[in-house]
């Protein structure tokens, strides 16, 4: 592991580092020194192409920012939802949030309300699928991994059903390939009054993650010994799992459901920085951040036509699930 | 301080499980909890520490009622140290022994150098220093057990409460972790009770006992008059002999099993 006070640095300077580099990449290439001369014209008043500060500032930055906050939202959503159901299958794909807060959003696509009240029914949808996998797989104050994991598959697929109604009846001419697409996950939608909506919510959940990050810690123990270590055990989890839904939800219906990254994230941080949740979430925040900028930086530059989000982390989320799966031995 | 249990009862349903208990442990003692499998010893430990409610009755530090969900002051006081054989975590043993200063931090604070050292001399008053960078999935029963017993005296308590503690150890671990608990006891005043399947084990650390029948009902008093042949025949269902032998000038005492009553 590296050194402490070169990590901390490093970790939050990269995702910024890889975004910048990333940001004269696409159909449209800039070189990086105009780049870098445009994004700094505001300040430094120096003539630029009007075609390439227009793709920058209109396209590519906020697509860059949405990128980076979802991708760290949902990698630290991942990681407090693998700590508080002790299980390292437990992410906002597994448990369904992810799909819930999806039917709320497609919900409010149909009814064309505002981005506010689509936000909202997709946050009120997520912590409903959430409460109804919590629900089931719990027992005698017990939670199993395998209960977690099949019963979030039930309420999952419950909500995709739902989700198959809202594209049966939508109009096939105006919201029906709006919410197709938007479902499979994309940035191109970002804009900067969306984004002023939606960011706060995950910069709030996120934030609130990290200053418990010690605590998850202590919540995954069994029941009995998270209370025994004096934990405010409802407290601390309900405070965590709002968090994580509240930040998965504003990241679904910013740029649809957007699978696997969750999962892949917090074990990747698990792999170089070992099981104290404390460095978990900072690294799992970092390197999720780094992740989404490069798949959605693929996504958008290697076909004329852009290429869905979620086809390209569950090519390499699916694997790695199955491969996970089996290092465990089995459920327990 | 003095904890106190008072005409404590539960019931799952309508089944009784634990009716009017009733002991208190001073600083410095130990308590030895005994009874058969499925009599209620786990669950009498889970009660009095407030984790499942009592139906009726008490439990009290030093008279004053623990409320019925207890609270971080009371995590303070008391350490918890559960049966090795339910963890299956993955941090390392400093980590793992850290949490232990969880009842004294703040819902958003991290744990300072201070605390790092605490855990550092909790682990070496257990003398498993050289444990803390293993992995806790990888190292064995007995050493789990050493470092959630290290674990909850990080925590500083008043009193330690032990859920079958030697249960899952050998022969020599055994030994151990019984003279760190009674050392304890003798050197720091904290106080103990400790669930055990083994008589000789409570006989020869603890100074009373509280002996769980089958009928419901409980035998409290000093250890030496608890497990008597009378008494054990009575909560096991199996005659035995109390036999005492000298040995390097101290008065040892076995209990062997002779045959089930039927």
């Amino acid at each position: 592991m590296l050194n402490r006070k070169f990590a901390v640095p490093l970790l939050a300077v990269l995702p910024f580092v890889v975004a910048l580099a990333c940001m004269g990449i696409g159909r449209y290439p800039i070189p990086f020194v105009t780049t870098v001369r445009a994004l700094l014209s505001p300040l430094t008043g120096v003539q630029v192409a009007a075609t390439d500060s227009a793709v920058l500032f209109s396209i590519r930055l906020p697509r860059l920012l949405l990128a980076l906050s979802v991708g760290m939202g949902l990698s630290v959503a991942g990681a407090a939802f693998q700590s508080v159901f002790s299980n390292p299958l437990a992410t906002p794909d597994t448990l369904g949030v992810a799909s819930g807060a999806s039917f709320g959003a497609a919900l409010g696509l149909i009814l064309k309300a505002n981005l506010l009240v689509v936000q909202g029914l997709a946050l009120a949808m997520g912590i409903l699928a959430l409460a109804i996998t919590y629900w089931i797989s719990r027992k005698n104050g017990k939670v199993s991994i395998i209960a977690v994991v099949l019963s979030g598959m039930v309420i999952s697929s419950l909500f995709q059903a739902l989700v198959s109604f809202i594209k049966v009846i939508a109009d096939p001419q105006d919201t029906l390939p709006s919410i197709t697409y938007w479902l499979m996950g994309s940035m191109a939608g970002a804009t900067y009054p969306g984004l002023a909506l939606g960011l706060p919510f995950i910069f709030i959940g996120s934030l609130m993650i990290f200053l418990l990050r010690w605590r998850l810690n202590v919540i995954a123990l069994s029941e009995d010994e998270a209370q025994a270590l004096g934990s405010r055990l409802k407290v601390v989890r309900i405070l965590i799992m709002g968090s994580a839904t509240l930040v998965t939800a504003s990241c679904v219906s910013m740029c649809g459901q957007v699978s696997w990254i969750g999962l892949l994230m917090p074990h990747v941080a698990r792999l170089v920085c070992g099981s104290d949740n404390a460095k978990i979430v900072p690294v799992s925040m970092s390197f999720g951040a780094v992740f989404m900028v490069l798949v959605d930086t693929i996504a958008r530059s290697v076909s004329a036509s852009e290429i869905p989000l979620s086809i390209l982390t569950a090519i390499i989320g699916a694997p790695l699930f199955v491969g996970l799966l089996r290092k465990m031995g089995g459920v327990r | 301080m003095v904890f106190s249990v008072v005409n404590g009862c539960f019931s799952f349903g309508d089944a009784d499980i634990l009716s009017n208990i009733c002991f208190s442990v001073e600083p410095g003692k130990v308590l030895a909890v005994l009874g058969a499998n499925g009599v209620g010893k786990t669950t009498l430990l889970r009660c009095m520490m407030g984790l499942l409610p009592w139906k009726e009755g008490v439990s009290a530090i030093d008279g004053v009622p623990i409320p019925k969900h207890a609270t971080c002051e009371t995590w303070k006081r008391i350490g918890y140290v559960p049966q090795a054989k339910d963890s299956f975590s993955s941090y390392t043993v400093k980590d793992m022994v850290l949490l232990g200063r969880s009842p004294h931090l703040g819902l958003f604070s991290l744990p300072s150098a201070q605390d790092r050292e605490l855990a550092r001399q909790a682990l070496r008053m257990i003398g498993i220093e050289h444990l803390a960078d293993k992995n806790c999935g990888r190292i064995s029963g007995g050493e789990l057990q050493m470092v959630l017993l290290a674990r909850a005296l990080c925590t500083e308590p008043e009193m330690l409460v032990l859920d079958e503690p030697e249960s899952n150890l050998d022969f020599k671990n055994q030994l151990l972790i019984l003279d760190a608990i009674r050392d304890l006891a003798d050197t720091k005043g904290i106080s103990a009770i400790i669930n055990t399947h083994y008589p000789v084990h409570a006989l020869k650390i603890a100074d009373k006992a509280l002996l769980l029948n089958q009928d419901r009902s409980s035998t409290y008093g000093p250890a030496t008059d608890v497990i008597s042949e009378c008494n054990m025949c009575r909560a096991f269902g199996v005659k035995v002999k109390i036999h005492e032998c000298d040995c390097e000038g101290k008065c040892y005492k076995s209990v062997i099993p002779l045959s089930v009553v039927s």
